[in-house]
């Protein structure tokens, strides 16, 4: 039987940056290499990252939503 | 005719010299020698905005004024973070990470509470407005204001473009919600909030001093700067009453024995 699911996944991304660099914009990219690097552990799954969006919603107390394109 | 296996070459030792100087600022390099040249250093001194300063405006509270001459925003680099912040909305965080002080005029809870903004302005991006929607936030954004209400409760954020997504404490605005009556819930709050630049300065802005103050329920009056969150219209009547705050906070006072002390 065929399976799949679409989740949600909440990461922390934590490191040395320069003050003024775009911080989300290369988190981003790099959680989309994290994810793609591991992928070859898993060889029977087919992962595919649809949307990677940064949570700025700490106002709050649930989850925001992404801005529209 | 045979050669000395001994014979000086000049040119050898130079090349050697050459490979082990480069060696060496490679290095170098790497070590971070020449970073206290080539750009500044992470204990460089801040500009911290003047502690000092401002003043409540003599008189009752009332509309908001009309002004349509105001204060130019100040703004420093705070701990090599710029005031635009590392990305989204430059406009936005400029407007968040201004220092100067004002002449704060006594306005209503209701006047900020019922004030309208364009719902095209919703979600976007400050660049991306109507000249229409640019000079209808123009009219109100940055007039210095002060509000007297109660608060709810003082929440710290977490890492924000504004504050070049520091991880810590000190990088992280503090986000209050400021309520009309004692005990009242946040459908109907006005959010004001604390910044890294202006908290440089007062060290007795802490969450916990805040959560006392709405804890027992003591009036305040906040002066700031009345500023547009554009980035928060799916709150509206559920966790604030307007996307419009005050943004950075410059002044909490508490009212004690009928007088105002500062926090």
């Amino acid at each position: 039987m065929k399976k799949a699911i679409q989740l949600k996944v909440t990461v922390w991304i934590e490191g040395e940056d320069e003050p003024a660099h775009n911080f989300a914009e290369s988190s981003m990219q790099d959680i989309k290499d994290i994810i793609s690097a591991g992928r070859w552990r898993h060889p029977g799954l087919s992962v595919t990252v649809k949307n990677v969006v940064e949570e700025t919603d700490y106002d709050a107390d649930d989850a925001g939503k992404p801005k529209p394109m | 005719v045979s050669r000395s296996r001994n014979t000086f070459n000049p040119f050898a030792s130079v090349g050697s010299f050459v490979i082990f100087a480069i060696i060496v600022l490679i290095y170098l390099y790497q070590s971070g020698f020449f970073d206290q040249f080539l750009k500044p250093s992470p204990s460089q001194p801040i500009t911290p905005p003047p502690s000092a300063g401002g003043t409540i405006v003599p008189g009752a509270a009332g509309a908001l004024p009309n002004m349509p001459q105001k204060p130019v925003a100040q703004q420093i680099t705070f701990k090599g973070c710029p005031p635009e912040g590392d990305g989204s909305d430059v406009g936005l965080n400029r407007a968040k990470n201004r220092v100067d002080e004002g002449n704060y005029v006594p306005v209503s809870f209701d006047a900020v509470l019922g004030l309208k903004w364009p719902m095209t302005i919703e979600r976007k991006d400050r660049v991306k407005w109507a000249a229409a929607d640019t000079a209808n936030i123009a009219q109100w954004e940055g007039i210095p204001i002060a509000v007297e209400g109660y608060l709810f409760d003082a929440k710290e954020e977490g890492p924000e473009s504004p504050n070049c997504h520091g991880a810590d404490t000190e990088n992280h605005d503090f986000h209050v919600w400021m309520t009309q009556n004692a005990g009242e819930d946040r459908t109907k709050s006005i959010v004001i909030e604390t910044t890294p630049r202006v908290r440089a300065n007062k060290p007795t802005w802490t969450v916990k001093a805040l959560d006392a103050i709405a804890k027992n329920k003591t009036r305040v009056r906040i002066g700031g700067w009345l500023m547009m969150d554009q980035e928060h219209p799916d709150q509206v009547d559920k966790t604030r009453g307007t996307i419009w705050e005050i943004h950075p906070i410059m002044r909490i006072e508490i009212q004690q024995g009928g007088n105002w002390t500062p926090l």
